[in-house]
């Protein structure tokens, strides 16, 4: 319905780096009999030694460890420690200038994998405490499920969820047409949200929609006291009904001055398909004359024959259609 | 129709038309004066003029042959008057403006990127789980690339371009889907580098000699001016290879990057949840579907190599060099028998 592009909130501001820095490493150590810490020692050893470590020659280092020999290609991480020992070596005489570069600016990490960020539904509300005069802001966590996530799953992505959501399924199921509408889809600069004030519906170089009533209502939940959301729904509602009937005025004002003024609009949609019905309808009238005209000649061409089993019936049914058709 | 015999029969028809004549002024370099123009006599309208404040508009009006055209000037000067009522928009999205004058890399921000859609991943099904590092979260069954990482890495490879290009490094800018070959383009002539825009040939890097044998090299000094009297031991060396590669897109390139692999060359890439990120050494995890983001990215980072150049020519006009440049002797040896010089063939 709505993609995270066009929400309030973009979907990565404000984050900071995961919150979980356990180092876990991305492929499992292998099977061999050397106990797998070893291993991942000489994996950070192989990972980190870009800045200086010429002393772990490339093809050793390549062979050697498990996670490599299976399937990943560190041949581009490792570029300056290629050019260092080919330089050492003697393959080549003279270093490249980007060695120099690559050692001030290391690659970033990429195979070690972060516990990815946990989202949570958070619903800001404002409530009214008995010991003290000034209601509180409150915040509620969605409760965690009791069931605790399948270890393969640990790493894997997790949804975003923001509180429009469910305010966003609501309007749009209860007003489906407004998706009807056109909308616009561009950014120009991924700051509009800061010209936006959600104390009151209308806001500047963004048209009225749907998002309006969503965020509207959301900022009636998170700033007054408490308020039910029926009942933002309700109050955002109504005012988004009553700038909808405004524009409607203003549209039909606004024709009507354009018509005073010599403008000609053309036929509307209801014309439209009121003249293409009635042609339809011309064209059956047409269509009935004839064939009744045909069946009468047919019944006077056949009045002197012998008469027939069921001629009474068909003539019956053929008086009706005729009278049908004369009406 | 009978068509047999047809040129016999009609030719001499056709040979009676009157044809018009062939005009061989139009083949002249400059277009002779149109007679129309000397039959105007201007000396009377000089003095009315002179004498009459609204002649151009009486002119018009005398002008005008039908009535729809005389209703159309005399509605004139009431059209002008209304144009200047009404609003003027002021600031408006250019899809151009990426292109024509990209960012700084001082100027990335989170907003920029978003505006620009880097952060819109792949569908989840398609992702390949070693860019689990720079997925934010899934939102309506796509990943989302978390926008700080991008700008992180953004930043990272766009430092990494200004310094190449600060020691005189050759930069190779390659994006070849459709869309993508002006922001290449552009991103190249400001960092002074090299472009691909067409399918990358395989085996230009490993086997050079074959494929870019024919094509021009030339020697320069510090501040870029070529040494012509080196053309001739240029001859036999073998083909330039990049300091850097950029590419947009990895995902089609595959051979290009294994090339640089082979040939130990550092390469910047732009790699979306779906693609490989162990294949360049300096990922950018960003949407690279989108051709506004590829644009900014490839903006961003050749105004960072544009900053390097200007880096390096400013260090050389004062007689320094942030390299150890090549001397003309090295330059002369044979790079096949005796001291091989590096396959470096520049004179920096």
């Amino acid at each position: 319905m709505n993609g995270p592009a066009l929400s309030g909130r973009s979907p990565s501001l404000g984050q900071s780096e995961p919150r979980f820095a356990n180092p876990i490493f991305f492929a499992p150590a292998s099977t061999t009999s050397s106990p797998a810490s070893v291993y991942l020692v000489f994996l950070i050893c192989c990972l980190q030694s870009h800045r200086n470590s010429s002393f772990i020659s490339s093809s050793f280092s390549y062979w050697l460890c498990p996670t490599i020999m299976g399937k990943i290609n560190l041949t581009a991480l490792r570029v300056r420690q290629t050019a260092l020992n080919q330089f050492a070596s003697g393959k080549t005489s003279k270093l490249p200038q980007w060695v120099g570069v690559v050692g001030e600016i290391p690659p970033a990490e990429t195979l070690i994998r972060t516990r990815p960020p946990q989202h949570e539904l958070v619903q800001q509300r404002l409530k009214t405490v008995p010991g003290s005069s000034k209601p509180q802001v409150v915040f509620q966590v969605q409760e965690k499920r009791r069931k605790p996530k399948k270890p393969s799953r640990l790493f894997q992505p997790v949804g975003l969820k923001y509180e429009e959501d469910q305010l966003r399924t609501q309007f749009f199921r209860d007003h489906p047409w407004e998706l009807a509408r056109p909308r616009v889809l561009l950014e120009s600069t991924g700051k509009d949200f800061e010209h936006y004030d959600w104390s009151r519906i209308q806001q500047p170089g963004k048209r009225l929609d749907g998002e309006s009533v969503v965020q509207r209502q959301l900022w009636l939940l998170n700033n007054v006291p408490d308020i039910t959301k029926s009942a933002a729904y309700d109050i955002a509602r109504r005012e988004f009904y009553r700038l909808r009937l405004q524009e409607d005025i203003q549209r039909r004002v606004a024709a009507e001055e354009a018509a005073a003024y010599g403008a000609e609009f053309g036929p509307s949609y209801m014309d439209i398909g009121m003249k293409m019905e009635n042609e339809q309808y011309d064209k059956w009238v047409a269509w009935a004359r004839e064939t009744s005209l045909v069946q009468d000649q047919r019944k006077s061409a056949l009045s002197g024959a012998p008469d027939l089993g069921d001629t009474t019936e068909s003539s019956e049914a053929e008086a009706e259609e005729g009278e049908a058709v004369t009406l | 129709m009978i068509i047999r015999k047809l040129c016999m029969r009609q030719s001499r028809q056709l040979l009676a038309l009157s044809r018009r004549a062939p005009i061989s002024s139009r083949f002249q370099s400059t277009l002779p004066e149109s007679p129309v123009e000397t039959l105007q006599t201007p000396i009377r309208d000089e003095i009315s003029r002179s004498e009459n404040p609204l002649f151009e508009m009486v002119q018009a009006q005398s002008e005008a042959s039908t009535p729809a055209q005389q209703e159309f000037t005399s509605d004139e000067p009431q059209r002008s008057n209304f144009k200047k009522l009404g609003t003027s928009v002021k600031s408006s999205y250019d899809p151009e403006n990426v292109i024509r004058n990209p960012p700084k890399p001082s100027q990335i921000s989170l907003e920029m990127l978003l505006a620009a859609g880097t952060h819109l991943g792949h569908s989840t099904s398609r992702w390949n789980p070693q860019n689990s590092r720079y997925i934010f979260g899934i939102r309506e069954g796509v990943h989302i690339i978390s926008l700080d990482v991008t700008a992180a890495h953004l930043r990272r490879a766009a430092k990494v371009v200004e310094e190449v290009a600060a020691r005189g490094g050759l930069i190779l800018f390659a994006g070849t889907r459709k869309g993508q070959k002006r922001a290449v383009v552009q991103a190249a002539s400001l960092a002074k580098g090299y472009h691909i825009f067409e399918r990358w040939i395989p085996g230009s890097l490993t086997n050079g000699e074959q494929i870019l044998g024919h094509c021009e090299t030339k020697v320069v000094n510090a501040l870029d001016e070529e040494l012509p009297n080196f053309k001739s031991d240029l001859a036999d060396r073998p083909s330039l290879k990049p300091d850097l590669v950029v590419c947009l897109n990895p995902l089609e390139n595959v051979v290009l990057l294994h090339e640089c692999g082979l040939n130990n060359v550092p390469t910047i890439g732009v790699i979306d949840t779906d693609a490989d990120p162990t294949r360049v050494t300096y990922p950018i995890p960003s949407n690279d579907d989108s051709l506004r983001a590829t644009c900014l990215i490839a903006g961003i980072l050749g105004r960072a190599g544009e900053a390097g150049q200007l880096r390096r020519l400013k260090m050389a006009q004062e007689g320094r060099t942030s390299y150890t440049p090549i001397t003309a002797q090295e330059l002369r040896l044979d790079p096949f028998t005796g001291l091989a010089t590096g396959g470096e063939g520049q004179k920096k």
